[in-house]
């Protein structure tokens, strides 16, 4: 399948930035491990960038406390089209252990971030192994492709 | 001054040359350097034989993730990976070492919603109450308990024992329980 | 003493060399930087199993990465300065495309050399931290103005021992057109074995110019958000980027003009000219490369400091050894 400039583009050159809304640090551990030199991610073109406004997927680590949710929904804001929204951890897909067991509302939580965000790629795992964050990544960049505009 | 030159140098020359980088999508971690394949915990599994479906894997379950629901003929087990923070309790609880958490940790998959997420299930088939109809246990619980009873009990009792699990394993606890005197099986009846 | 152009369509393709040279070498210092850190860089060349969904090879990774910005949107803060601020990459664009025509590259220059080609690309090359200096300002955040501030600074440190060294090639070659130093080297030796001072003053000035370590602190992630490119999203960053690239070759090119003889060694034929000009701008950038790599990132007070005292004091030697060569009426100099 051949790809317009403008896709190829965007495949080969995604830029992370990561949202960290609360967590425990260890999913940003492995993230971070993801750029140090066991497993590179700079080989993909992959770089890590501290400014929302610089990214085009948009990582988010962390069950969203009530906090931090409509900080998390304004920095989501700021970056610009086409962007890819990943849940990295099961803390960020359905709010983990800090989710009840009997169905109930934590008091503390905004949601899981499907709450507050439309995300597009889940990475499950307490926290997910480095190879599962670039599998992750290389889903996103799948999802990046579709995107048209 | 000199040789401490010369020690990077050659650092730098050996980093040059033989980077340690794992090409992931291509290459996986060799042994040596990971967590030994039956160390690490990933997807869950459960066997299908061993399994009888007594549940406590979800009472000991740290997030809620094991859920179990009872229907009229069978009871489903269902571990939803989305939620599961892969501690192993549920492995470590399980009487019968029926669930084990295999190595498969690369997961991801595009979705909008966790609940979106994989999930494992496991199904059992249900005793029924003779005496009101409704659901009691998983015949297999029932048949495996019937057999560490009788294995561990002192001999002396082990024949009323044999005798009184006949009777009362076909009722539910409430069944049972008004049942009781009729079968003499009540608690109180050896005084 | 009016420029004249020799050919227009000259000029458009040494734009497009010197986009092209910059290109590869941003990514050089990338995958230099990535090597000595034990891990790869962008993939030279991506393993089979990859290759259909990350393509062959990655050896234009920053093409791509302009590319991508171009096509992304672009978001204005509200309370920027709007014209102000989307002229501002336009004006660094424009010096850097006019420094890039000005400057030969393997000897060839659209323009018929003219005196005072060396200090128009110089002023042309302070285009780009005023491009900076007034894209932070006007960004209105704090993070811009804060690293519009230190890229201020760090110009005000960097320009001394830069002109100075660039100053001293002209008072050895007695000419301030570069096509001219580019000649007077060929017909004698070039000078950095003649001045090796200079040389290194000019390195170190290169060094901070283009923002690597250890002086990349207007855009130092860690201090700053981006500095003064935390605003600039989409299509403004690409053309940032562009200028980015631009800079790093036309430095390079002037480094090698001014001191490596323009790649010219005589009585080469062409071609291996153009080879030799491309093998010592690697060679170059492998150094600024190592620099960068080595170093953890100075203070702006820090890097002031020391631009005073490191980089001048090796420029004011260099002017010293030029004309100290040049009374002694050397037969190296005056053959």
């Amino acid at each position: 399948m051949r790809l317009s400039l403008k896709k190829k583009a965007r495949v080969y050159s995604p830029w992370i930035f990561h949202a960290h809304a609360g967590g425990c640090n260890n999913c940003d551990i492995e993230l971070a491990a993801c750029f140090a030199p066991r497993f590179d991610l700079e080989r993909m073109g992959v770089q890590l960038r501290n400014n929302p406004r610089h990214a085009d997927i948009f990582l988010v680590t962390g069950p969203a406390p009530k906090q931090i949710a409509p900080i998390l929904k304004r920095v989501y804001e700021q970056v610009p089209n086409p962007k890819v929204v990943v849940a990295c951890g099961s803390c960020a897909m359905t709010g983990g252990v800090y989710n009840r067991d009997d169905g109930k509302p934590n008091y503390a939580l905004g949601g899981p971030v499907e709450r507050l965000i439309p995300v597009d790629v889940l990475i499950p795992g307490c926290p997910p192994k480095p190879e599962s964050i670039i599998e992750g990544v290389l889903l996103a960049l799948e999802k990046l492709r579709e995107k048209n505009s | 001054m000199v040789d401490g030159l010369a020690k990077l140098t050659k650092e730098l020359l050996r980093g040059m040359l033989k980077p340690v980088t794992v090409n992931y999508p291509a290459e996986r971690l060799p042994d040596e350097f990971t967590l030994s394949l039956e160390e690490i915990r990933g997807k869950h599994r459960f066997d299908e034989d061993k399994c009888v479906g007594c549940g406590a894997c979800n009472v000991v379950c740290s997030s809620g993730a094991i859920t179990v629901s009872d229907s009229q003929d069978q009871r489903v087990l269902k571990v939803e990976v989305a939620r599961c923070i892969f501690c192993g309790r549920c492995r470590d609880i399980c009487p019968e070492k029926g669930l084990e958490l295999t190595s498969e940790f690369e997961l991801s998959q595009t979705g909008s919603r966790g609940g979106d997420c994989v999930k494992v299930e496991q199904k059992i088939s249900m005793r029924r109450c003779e005496g009101c109809g409704r659901p009691t246990f998983p015949t297999k619980q029932i048949d495996s308990v019937k057999t560490r009873v009788l294995d561990k009990i002192d001999p002396s009792s082990k024949e009323t024992a044999s005798r009184d699990l006949e009777v009362y394993v076909k009722y539910c606890l409430d069944c049972r329980r008004t049942r009781s005197y009729a079968f003499n099986i009540h608690p109180r009846k050896s005084y | 003493m009016t420029p004249t152009v020799t050919s227009f369509e000259g000029a458009l393709l040494l734009l497009l060399v010197s986009f092209f040279l910059g290109v590869l070498y941003s990514y050089e210092v990338r995958k230099i930087s990535a090597r000595l850190q034990y891990r790869r860089g962008p993939w030279l060349l991506v393993p089979k199993s990859l290759r259909k969904t990350l393509g062959t090879t990655r050896l234009l990774q920053p093409l791509y990465d302009i590319l991508k910005l171009l096509y992304k949107e672009s978001i204005i803060p509200e309370t920027a300065r709007t014209r102000l601020f989307k002229t501002a990459p336009l004006v660094a664009l424009t010096c850097l495309g006019a420094a890039a025509i000005l400057t030969p590259l393997a000897g060839y220059s659209p323009f018929a050399s003219f005196e005072l080609s060396l200090v128009a690309v110089l002023y042309l090359l302070l285009g780009v931290p005023l491009a900076f200096v007034l894209g932070g300002a006007v960004s209105s955040s704090p993070w811009g103005v804060v690293g519009s501030q230190r890229e201020a600074e760090l110009v005000l440190a960097y320009e001394t021992p830069f002109i100075i060294g660039v100053f001293t090639v002209a008072v050895m070659a007695d000419t301030l057109s570069i096509q001219s130093i580019v000649a007077a080297q060929i017909s004698r030796y070039p000078y950095l074995l003649l001045n090796p001072f200079s040389a290194a003053a000019v390195f170190l000035a290169i060094v901070g110019k283009l923002h690597l370590k250890p002086f990349d602190i207007p855009e130092a992630e860690v201090e700053v958000v981006a500095g003064p490119m935390t605003e600039y999203s989409g299509r403004l960053l690409g053309l940032i980027e562009i200028g980015k690239v631009l800079l790093i070759s036309i430095s390079v090119s002037l480094f090698i003009d001014l001191f490596l003889a323009g790649g010219m060694i005589p009585r080469l034929g062409y071609p291996l000219v153009a080879l030799i000009f491309i093998l010592e701008g690697f060679l170059v950038v492998s150094l600024i490369t190592l620099v960068h790599t080595l170093n953890p990132r100075f203070r702006i007070d820090q890097a002031f400091r020391w631009y005073l005292k490191v980089p001048t004091l090796l420029s004011a030697l260099g002017l010293v050894w030029a004309y100290s060569l040049r009374y002694l009426h050397t037969a190296i100099l005056w053959g």
